[in-house]
């Protein structure tokens, strides 16, 4: 496109204020963005939020799947809202953008992923299999080649004894440098309690990450002709997130599950029937004499979204600010992000009006408030500044916050407090819930003073460490405030629609806020970071999950191992000597490479059992005992 | 909010804790938009409005080093919070001056002996020794007028022992309160009554009047066992408190004219009945008792001539207590500990003063009700 056109079409598009909104996609502002922010007021208004949620949750924005179009059109909608209002963007930047870049999940390279079946004897030719009919990789698979015996292992499952009665499929079974074929989901005829505690142990990834575990070289599942879609191959589906697991994994049809046996004379259906019934290992030693050569390759994505920050900066010599922030991402059309979509929603836009158009709205709201009362007021004053973001990638585990706590565009040390609003938009019974409270001694003396006019029901939790972003700034010393209207029935479903909010509660909320981001943005009202300590768990209500106390960092990328951002004080991991900025690479003996890893052998850990964990600290490997807890629940 | 972390073992997240609304709990019946008032500070209890209904005056512990109660007052339209007493000693039982804006409470700021009472109360703290009594009857106690401002004006009360409990008449004119005088000098007791003062001294406390300027100070009961809790009712020509058992674990509910006379049961309820407050309206009384469990205090209602059995207003387990109606009859405070912290702090509600006047008339007759009575309307 011409030049002189193009400027043309940002005069039309964007309010002259000089500078410019992002690269060549974060300029292009949809014309609804613009019409629709025009008519917003300065003034926190339910009309405004509801404005503000019908856009950022409309179908258009597809669900804001973090690095989707969608997000993007949400973001720009934000970008413009900030410049309406007023705000500036952060010193040395030109736009409100925070761009960063994750992992989106991986690629099949399909002719580099090959299946064959050889005999034990090499006596005859290899039977080449169909990929996407006899076989197909699992997007958590390893890449390379493998070539071994196979050996069945019934479903595959582990569950220690001290996680429930105990279930080993590996019991008298060898399979180091074998192949191991296993059934997916657990057994079928098992009461729903028990069903319960094995469900914990029957991922599909867990389970190959236990053959790995055993040695060995590939991991080949198949669904057994008992369970649901009975001997279907599992899906590729190219974005979705899972990471690696150090073993070859693909998914089997049936019918090839069937030949593999043949060889025994056994076939599925009679194997599954016997373990349905509750033996667990009736394929103890089952002599397959067959080989497999499998090779698989994925490809890791990266894509690339991101943070919306603008700035209100401080007056009258004042060099402090406070962060108002709320995430504007959502799931998408919800697959592998944990959505709760009822069977016939599957598929659908998750809309996320509650999660989280009502905080991004909100923080829309305040933005524009506060610049509005910043423009009227005597510049000489001293305030506190505010910075105002919009993070993407929460869903993902509070990467886009992460990045921004990892390269902030204020300086941490002088961000005094954060407010988070994450899911303010269902106030029912006038009961809001305030998070982090214990983060500060000052939340209860501003929170009671500026309630006697509001009149909420409020619940108080002491608790800093939350799944919303507030975490990753308190794990870095700065207090927090997190709002939040609690969960409800339509949480992570396509059904969290704008017409399901209470627009009128929201304003209530934002004007509450309001009044006490005022109170933290006078200097004088000094905001004491305090850590909180665990409590003992109540004793007769002891989960058998353990339980570490460590904090992880989601935002440290390119690294083997799980960097600590944090131990909770008094936790088993602060007892054992770890420190915020360990990087675990080793649990009872299990490598631990990711998050993953780490989620899976705590799993597989006995509470009150002393157990050997290795961290890298400045360079040096260091070897620790840790004695997990039983979880808090 | 992610899934992933909300049900992760890795964060070590507890869900939100299921909080039954009061309407869950059962408890709209008399009450609605049920809320906490008050979070700062690591107590707070016992609050009284001001005639206005604009403003409350109540105890907290909220002072940087003083484990003891102070008087603090709170703007409703502002939420502003400022403390009234000196910030020394301890202070208890506030209550407002129609027509001044003064406030009268007690205190011990004048003890030169506080400093040792302050550390003694931080280390059985740092032990946990439970306290011995939930009242602390420090003979220090005196009874003292401020302005909103925190100036102390006056000293209404001088004698040794416990003076407390005090509450100004509608008019002003007045002042009720509780005095354990006359138990001082211990010396002078009998040998029986001196074992009992060791144990228990509230034994002899009284109800006392006097003028709102501190003048013609004299005993309103004569009656062994623990009497206290005095307000006037709302008419101004009685006075309403709770008397206890000799062994001090049973209490009931007392109205008596001004001149000692015509001394009124109004319940009879086998329990601990005490703290009680007449709604403006004069035809009903709120007050707590642990008829449900006997570390379970609850509100109840009864009649102003006592002669029905008690109605239950509260509905939450552990403590509900210390209630107050503003003087438009339309809201109630109390104190309880169903909070974050199971700490007490303030709650407020809305009060349905109709459908308590519905309750009552339809509720049983007490059976004990004493049948010399007179049934009077409210202002007799």
């Amino acid at each position: 496109m011409a030049r002189k056109l193009r400027l043309a079409l940002l005069i039309l598009v964007v309010p002259a204020t000089g500078f410019a909104l992002g690269g060549p996609e974060e300029e292009r502002i949809p014309p609804e963005a613009s019409s629709s922010v025009a008519r917003l007021s300065p003034a926190i208004s339910a009309d405004d939020l509801r404005a503000e949620v019908e856009f950022i949750a409309s179908d258009e924005c597809g669900g804001r799947l973090t690095g989707s179009p969608g997000a993007l059109r949400a973001a720009q909608y934000i970008a413009t809202a900030f410049k309406r209002a007023g705000l500036q963007p952060p010193k040395g930047k030109d736009h409100f953008y925070q761009p960063f870049g994750f992992s989106a999940g991986a690629e099949m390279a399909p002719d580099k992923c090959r299946m064959e079946i050889l005999s034990s004897a090499g006596d005859q030719a290899a039977t080449p299999c169909k990929l996407n009919t006899d076989f197909c990789p699992l997007t958590f698979s390893g890449n390379g080649t493998a070539e071994g015996e196979v050996v069945f292992a019934g479903y595959g499952l582990v569950q220690p004894a001290s996680g429930g009665k105990g279930y080993d499929s590996y019991a008298n079974l060898d399979v180091k440098d074998k192949i191991v074929l296993v059934l997916r989901d657990l057994p079928e005829d098992v009461t729903p309690k028990r069903r319960q505690e094995l469900a914990l142990y029957a991922g599909d990834r867990y389970k190959a990450k236990l053959a790995a575990d055993r040695g060995a070289k590939a991991f080949l599942l198949v669904t057994g002709p008992n369970s649901l879609n009975a001997g279907e191959l599992i899906k590729f589906r190219t974005g979705h997130r899972a990471s690696a697991v150090p073993i070859l994994a693909a998914s089997v049809s049936g019918r090839l599950a069937d030949r593999l046996l043949a060889g025994a004379g056994a076939d599925l259906k009679t194997l599954q029937s016997m373990l349905d019934g509750g033996e667990s290992n009736p394929h103890a030693n089952l002599p397959l004499k067959l080989r497999v050569r499998l090779s698989t390759e994925l490809k890791r994505l990266e894509k690339v979204c991101r943070n919306v920050v603008g700035i209100v900066p401080p007056t009258g010599g004042c060099d402090e600010y406070v962060l108002v922030g709320a995430h504007y991402d959502h799931i998408g059309t919800g697959e592998g992000l944990g959505s709760l979509a009822k069977k016939d929603e599957r598929g659908q836009i998750h809309n996320g009006a509650d999660d989280n158009a009502s905080g991004a709205s909100t923080v829309l709201e305040l933005a524009a408030s506060i610049a509005e009362q910043r423009r009227q007021a005597e510049k000489d004053t001293p305030r506190r500044g505010v910075v105002f973001a919009c993070w993407s990638g929460e869903e993902l585990g509070l990467v886009g916050s992460s990045h921004y706590v990892n390269d902030p565009r204020i300086p941490l040390d002088k961000t005094v407090a954060v407010f988070n609003f994450d899911m303010v938009g269902r106030l029912r019974d006038n009961k809001l819930i305030l998070q982090a409270v214990g983060s500060s001694p000052i939340w209860r003396r501003l929170i009671e003073r500026r309630n006697i006019p509001a009149g909420f029901s409020l619940v108080l939790q002491e608790d800093p460490y939350l799944p919303t972003d507030a975490t990753a700034f308190y794990t870095k010393g700065i207090p927090a405030l997190a709002f939040f209207t609690d969960l409800h029935e339509d949480y992570n479903r396509p059904t969290d629609d704008p017409a399901t909010l209470n627009y009128a509660g929201m304003e209530r909320v934002a004007s509450f806020a309001r009044r006490l981001i005022d109170d933290v943005c006078r200097p004088d009202s000094k905001v004491e970071y305090a850590r909180v300590e665990r409590s003992a768990p109540a004793p007769g209500r002891m989960g058998r999950r353990a339980y570490t106390g460590t904090v992880p960092d989601f935002a440290a990328s390119g690294i083997t191992g799980v960097r600590l951002s944090d131990v909770r004080p008094g936790g088993p991991a602060d007892k054992a000597g770890l420190k915020a900025g360990d990087t675990i690479v080793e649990f009872a003996g299990q490598k631990i490479t990711n998050l993953r890893d780490y989620s899976d052998a705590l799993l597989g850990a006995k509470v009150g059992q002393a157990a050997l964990i290795v961290v890298e600290r400045d360079g040096r490997r260091i070897t620790l005992t840790i004695t997990p807890t039983a979880r808090p629940q | 909010m992610p899934r992933l972390l909300l049900l992760s073992g890795v964060l070590g997240i507890a869900g939100t804790p299921a909080v039954l609304s009061a309407a869950g709990r059962g408890e709209d019946r008399f009450m609605a938009n049920t809320r906490q008032l008050t979070f700062e500070g690591r107590r707070s209890g016992e609050c009284y409005f001001s005639p206005d209904d604009r403003k409350l005056v109540f105890m907290s512990e909220r002072e940087p080093g003083n484990p003891f109660f102070q008087i603090y007052m709170l703007d409703f339209e502002t939420g502003d919070v400022t403390r009234i007493s000196t910030g020394r000693g301890k202070t208890t039982c506030p209550f407002f001056q129609a027509g001044t804006g003064l406030i009268e409470f007690a205190s011990t700021h004048l003890d030169s002996d506080f400093a040792r009472k302050c550390r003694e109360e931080y280390e059985r703290r740092q032990q946990s020794r439970k306290r011995h009594g939930a009242w602390d009857y420090d003979e220090f106690y005196d009874i003292f007028v401020a302005r909103p401002d925190g100036t102390i004006l006056k000293r209404l009360t001088d004698r040794r022992g416990y003076d407390a409990e005090g509450a100004y008449s509608p008019d002003g004119q007045m002042i009720v309160f509780c005095s354990m005088r006359d138990a001082y000098p211990p010396e002078k007791l009998s040998p029986q009554e001196r074992e009992i003062f060791e144990k228990q001294p509230e034994y002899f406390a009284e109800i006392y009047l006097m003028n709102a300027d501190g003048s013609d100070q004299r005993r309103l009961t004569d009656w062994p066992g623990y009497d206290g809790g005095p307000f006037f009712t709302p008419d101004g020509k009685r006075v309403v408190w709770r008397h206890f058992s000799d062994d001090g674990l049973l209490a009931d509910v007392y109205t008596i004219k001004l001149d000692g006379s015509d001394r009124r049961r109004l319940t009879d309820f086998k329990s601990m009945s005490w703290a009680p407050y007449f709604h403006p309206s004069g035809e009903y009384c709120i007050f707590v008792s642990n008829k449900f469990g006997f570390s379970n205090f609850e509100l109840f209602l009864v009649d102003a001539l006592g002669r029905r059995e008690p109605l239950r207003v509260t509905q939450t387990e552990g403590f509900d207590g210390l209630p107050t109606f503003s003087f438009d009859g339309r809201r109630i405070c109390w104190t309880s500990n169903n909070t974050d912290t199971d700490m007490s702090q303030l709650f407020i509600a809305d009060w349905d003063h109709q459908a308590a006047r519905a309750a009552l008339s339809a509720a049983p007759l007490r059976e004990s009700a004493e049948s010399q009575q007179a049934f009077a309307a409210p202002g007799n």
